[in-house]
């Protein structure tokens, strides 16, 4: 089977050196969305079978519960701008124009506009990071 | 379906997301924004916010999945399996939101 040799699965999720910032935001888009995606069945499931019959929202017990909550939302937090990076990224708005290859090779498309845009996203995450952590540490009662 | 329309269908869902998505946690996180549930908007709202959620979901743990699993075999195991799951749970949550929100 010559085309699993170059196959690493999962575990090519962790190679990040030697790789640009936008692996480690490529390598986040997709542990966030499947964080949310269980976070997501398991609420409709909530929802429907706990709230919709009693009217009484459950929500997770302890302070486990409410520290899985706190993590929830800053992932959708960077997941949700990251997201809007790639949509602008994969219709060109943000890659800058290809260039003639001459010494010394730098990438427009990467660097510029786009590595702006990644340093943007980090920046507003960083920001919302911070005011969500007041709140946690309110919510938490610490 | 075209693989570029399957993520062209992504993005606008995700942008769905982001306006319908932000409706659903402001009105049912700040108090000031109760009165948000009361109108007719908000359960329409929620029906697409519910349907956007879940095709996004499901396409995008479907390119993960495809591309820890290549192959067009497993592609097409994967793609029935993930709209089997997320018509379910469309049918489902709709139907709560019809109980939640029909009684009025």
């Amino acid at each position: 089977m010559g085309r699993r040799e170059n196959k690493l699965g999962i575990l090519g999720w962790l190679k990040l050196k030697g790789y640009s910032i936008e692996k480690l935001m490529y390598v986040a888009q997709r542990i966030s969305g499947v964080g949310i995606i269980i976070f997501l069945l398991a609420h409709i499931l909530n929802v429907g079978l706990v709230y919709a019959p009693t009217k009484e929202l459950w929500e997770p017990p302890g302070i486990i519960g409410k520290a899985v909550l706190v993590i929830l939302g800053i992932i959708v937090v960077f997941h949700t701008f990251n997201g809007v990076r790639l949509i602008l990224a994969e219709y060109g708005f943000i890659v800058g124009k290809p260039r003639r290859a001459v010494y010394p090779y730098k990438m427009t498309s990467l660097s510029g506009r786009q590595r702006l845009a990644v340093y943007l996203v980090l920046a507003v995450f960083i920001i919302i990071f911070y005011f969500w952590i007041m709140v946690a540490f309110n919510l938490l009662g610490w | 379906m075209k693989e570029s329309t399957k993520m062209l269908l992504h993005y606008i869902t995700g942008f769905l997301i982001l306006i319908t998505g932000a409706t659903h946690l402001i009105a049912n996180n700040l108090v000031r924004f109760n009165w948000i549930k009361d109108t007719l908007w908000y359960p329409m709202s929620q029906g697409v916010f519910l349907a956007a959620v879940l095709y996004h979901a499901m396409n995008g743990l479907r390119v993960i999945l495809v591309e820890l699993f290549p192959g067009s075999s497993s592609g097409k195991i994967i793609s029935i399996i993930l709209t089997v799951v997320g018509i379910i749970f469309f049918v489902f949550g709709l139907y709560f939101l019809l109980v939640i929100f029909g009684g009025r």
